[in-house]
């Protein structure tokens, strides 16, 4: 039967107190923290993170599908998908699309790639959604609102998680809404929106899902369940009226993370599958104009998965928190970076930046079939033995790495300072310099174990240049 | 592979320096010209007995008529040479080369930059691969060799307080001798508390540790050995001329596996030709002074090892020994080096040989300064960073040391 094979997740680095943004707004300081995507992120390189994730001692040709979910897409024309497809080095034969304008995007992915098994169209198909929405300066969404990624393959064989049913309820219902030329997210008032909306269509959602899955309440050892806010009484209210009691219920992530938008059902079902014993039975739901509910019962493969993903668990146990709001605005471009001084930025060349794609894109370094040297980027000459185009193509971006030497830049401009640059040794051979992010400047020394994560590097000319960075390991240090 | 020898084939007998600093009220034009005329009436000549001319700048001129056209320098063999920061040396050695081939007699080889009009403080990026679209890794001079101190320390297990406090030795030192020479742009003493509480830059250097960002040119007539008694008794000969390309550029994120950011391989490489070409066996002890690149403090703390005036490690305690102090043993940087001159690009090379000129002279702008009895000295001039360097490494000796040497 066909369903998951594997999970990956992603949340920034970065995390913004609520009492931080009250604070800012002279206004009632909520619990918990926000997630913050960093500056130099958008929703295609926090999906890449989530993708290679996903893809961990998984072969990366075996995938076939690639289906990218967003709301916030950074290009209105250009396929996201095809993007993080060179970042995680998929192959070029590949069934890719991107899906977005609702919050069921992520979910309806997960459908259509689902679909694609079973119809036997594609074998191993990855989903992964991102979102990076912008609530408006001084909301209630600011701080409900949080960054992320997840991702999800689908296939037929050593499936995690089964998907038993899928069914979709939709009605149009103007709740919150971006006009094509808006940039943070509209809402009409509250009473309205759950009455009328949230509560009225997602039992009716919920309760025609359940009937068709043959299902009850009681069945579900986890229910999914998105909301908007974290202390939501009609959420309450709803899972009350489904016929659920509290002990079923998924904790949404709002004092960790909070709503990230088409990926919030996804990231809630990660952390489920995280702890997910083989018969547990999920009901995952997401909303927007309607909703679409996934019947999904773990089975005993979950074991080969669990623990080898760095998912919810590792990524919100690695976190930093933002010194102030003021940061955040400047993250998300809100206020000006006019400071700059004029620094000439590089001269944006499509063709050579095509003709190099392997290294850029895809952190490709050369290893001399000669002499074994390996260097980085790809280049024809050999720096050891000089033998002239003798050599394969090895994947640096994955390889474990630790830091040569480093500095902290206070000169250099940047929007997370000090800017620290560092030269990265691979294991294996090869070395790169470049920026670090996601660090904390005082635990940066010689010797230590860094990572590589792909970056939406700078603008010029309206060109949106991605390249990679080095980064201390999302994971939890060793006691 | 032929190697032949420059040795006391070339002399200079004029140079020339402007006042370098923030030249806001001079243009290109004006520090060419001032330079250029102080050279000729050192040398005694007019402007139309230059035979020929290299020009030495980064990214202020382009083409050979940044030179030409204000010296009015028309229809002369006049060349645009580049080579990083040592592009001033780089012009040197084209003209010495030129008389050496016995082209021309007298040359002109002068190197200027006027780093202030820009509109920022740093240095603007003119690598070749500068325009590359993402590699370029808004790597500064200061964030490489600031990697080089880490790295240094780490090597030889020197605690960063005890690694900062040597550096501001030097910084304390070349201020020092920077204060007394008028042509300086900063000319002041600095405390070692002054340098240790400097602002970040990028750690671990500080304000203090790093060179100023300069206007200012330098030039330089030299002749035919044979001829040099023709313009004056006290002319300086080149003994040797090294230099050495290294090519990984880390500007642009590419970095070689094996280049150990504690030692400049390049300098040490065009040493080695200098030893060659002059049969010169140990710097330290045979020549009297040594002017450096210090475009930061610790550029400067391990250039003493790679010239091999000092061991390799050793250059911690070649400092708290003051060895290298203007009343030391080997007095570096007499005049405070880049830290007090700054470092207008294409002129460094040729500041630093204006005073190797001067101090074997006897004509050290103040008494003070004069150091005694100068024989021989000893150039370097490096640019880039670590891997993609260029080293010029060039002695100069005294007129009459070719009688007693020989």
């Amino acid at each position: 039967m066909a369903g998951i094979t594997s999970y990956g997740a992603y949340v920034p680095y970065y995390r913004l107190s609520r009492k931080e943004i009250a604070k800012a707004w002279d206004g009632y300081p909520g619990d918990g923290y926000r997630s913050v995507a960093n500056w130099d992120e958008d929703t295609i390189t926090m999906a890449v993170e989530s993708v290679v994730d996903c893809l961990r001692g998984i072969k990366r040709n075996t995938v076939d599908g690639l289906l990218f979910a967003t709301t916030t897409h950074p290009f209105w024309e250009k396929m996201g998908a095809a993007v993080i497809a060179k970042a995680t080095d998929l192959r070029n034969d590949l069934f890719a699309q991107d899906c977005g304008g609702s919050l069921r995007a992520g979910t309806a992915a997960m459908k259509l790639a689902l679909d694609a098994v079973k119809a036997g169209s594609q074998k191993n198909v990855v989903v992964v959604a991102s979102d990076c929405r912008l609530a408006p300066p001084n909301s209630g969404a600011e701080s409900d609102f949080g960054d992320g990624s997840a991702a999800f393959m689908f296939g037929d064989k050593n499936v995690i998680a089964e998907i038993e049913g899928v069914y979709s309820y939709t009605e149009e219902f103007t709740d919150r809404w971006r006009r094509a030329e808006d940039q943070f997210v509209k809402t009409w008032e509250e009473r309205f929106v759950n009455t009328q909306g949230y509560n009225r269509l997602l039992t009716t959602t919920v309760d025609n899902a359940l009937k068709a899955f043959k299902l009850k309440a009681k069945d579900v050892s986890n229910l999914i369940f998105p909301a908007h806010a974290k202390t939501s009484h009609s959420r309450c209210q709803m899972i009350k009226s489904c016929g659920f009691t509290n002990a079923q219920v998924q904790d949404p992530l709002f004092d960790v993370m909070g709503n990230t938008g088409c990926v919030f059902p996804l990231h809630m079902l990660v952390s489920a599958l995280e702890g997910a014993k083989p018969g547990d039975r999920i009901l995952m739901v997401s909303y927007a104009d309607g909703g679409d509910v996934f019947d999904i019962r773990v089975t005993e493969e979950i074991a080969s998965i669990q623990g080898k993903r760095r998912g919810m668990k590792d990524h919100l146990a690695t976190t930093r928190e933002l010194t102030n709001y003021g940061r955040y605005l400047l993250f998300r471009g809100l206020v000006s970076k006019e400071y700059e001084s004029p620094a000439p930025v590089p001269y944006a060349s499509l063709p050579r930046e095509w003709r190099e794609r392997n290294s850029i894109m895809s952190l490709h370094g050369s290893k001399c079939k000669k002499c074994g040297a390996v260097q980085f980027p790809v280049e024809r000459v050999c720096p050891k033995c000089l033998s002239k185009d003798e050599f394969e193509e090895v994947n640096l971006a994955q390889l474990p790495a630790v830091i040569g030497t480093y500095n902290l830049d206070y000169a250099t401009p940047t929007s997370d300072p000090p800017n620290s640059m560092c030269q990265v040794d691979f294991k294996g051979g090869g070395r790169i310099q470049c920026i670090m992010a996601d660090r904390d400047p005082n635990e940066l020394e010689v010797g230590m174990p860094v990572e590589m994560t792909f970056r939406r590097f700078h603008e010029e000319k309206d060109i949106v240049h991605y390249y990679w960075k080095a980064r201390p390991p999302r994971m939890p240090k060793k006691k | 592979m032929a190697e032949g020898t420059i040795k006391d084939k070339v002399a200079i007998v004029g140079m020339g320096l402007t006042r370098f600093g923030e030249l806001w009220t001079k243009s290109d034009a004006d520090v060419i010209i001032d330079a250029a005329w102080e050279a000729y009436e050192d040398a005694g000549i007019g402007p139309n007995e230059v035979d020929a001319a290299f020009v030495g700048t980064i990214f202020t001129g382009v083409t050979a008529a940044c030179l030409a056209e204000p010296l009015k320098m028309d229809m002369k063999p006049v060349t645009r040479v580049e080579n990083n920061c040592g592009s001033g040396s780089e012009a040197l050695r084209m003209a010495a080369l030129s008389i050496a081939a016995g082209m021309y007699d007298v040359v002109l080889a002068l190197g200027f930059e006027k780093c202030k009009d820009c509109g920022f403080n740093v240095l603007p990026t003119t690598q070749p691969d500068s325009l590359h679209p993402v590699y370029n890794t808004r790597l500064t001079g200061p964030g490489a060799y600031a990697m080089a101190a880490i790295k240094y320390w780490h090597k030889y297990g020197i605690d960063p307080l005890e690694g900062k406090r040597t550096l501001a030795k030097i910084a304390v030192k070349n201020h020092h001798n920077g204060s007394m020479h008028p042509k300086a742009h900063l000319q002041r003493e600095v405390s070692m508390e002054a340098v240790m509480m400097s602002p970040p830059i990028v750690y671990p250097l500080g304000l203090f540790d790093c060179c100023p960002t300069t206007d200012g040119a330098a030039a330089a007539i030299l002749t035919r050995a044979d001829l040099a008694k023709k313009f004056r008794e006290d002319y300086v000969l080149i003994k040797g001329m090294g230099v050495a390309v290294s090519y990984i550029n880390p500007w642009n994120g590419k970095c070689k596996s094996d280049v150990d950011l504690t030692f400049w391989t390049e300098t040490d490489v065009a040493c080695q030709q200098v030893k060659k070409q002059t049969g010169v066996k140990d710097f330290s002890k045979e020549v009297q002074m040594v002017e450096l690149h210090d475009c930061f403090t610790i550029t400067e703390l391990i250039a003493y090892e790679s010239l091999g005036i000092c061991k390799k490690g050793e250059g911690t305690e070649a400092v708290d020994d003051g060895r290298y102090l203007l009343d030391g043993e080997l007095p570096v940087n007499p005049d405070g080096g880049l830290k007090s001159f700054g470092h207008p690009i294409g002129a460094s090379g040729i500041r630093m040989v204006y005073e190797g000129y001067k101090q074997i002279q006897g004509k050290a702008e103040k008494p003070a300064r004069q150091l005694k009895n100068v024989d021989m000295a000893l150039i370097q001039c490096q640019g880039g960073v670590p891997g993609t360097f260029q080293a010029n490494v060039q002695l100069l000796g005294a007129a009459d040391t070719k009688s007693k040497k020989k």
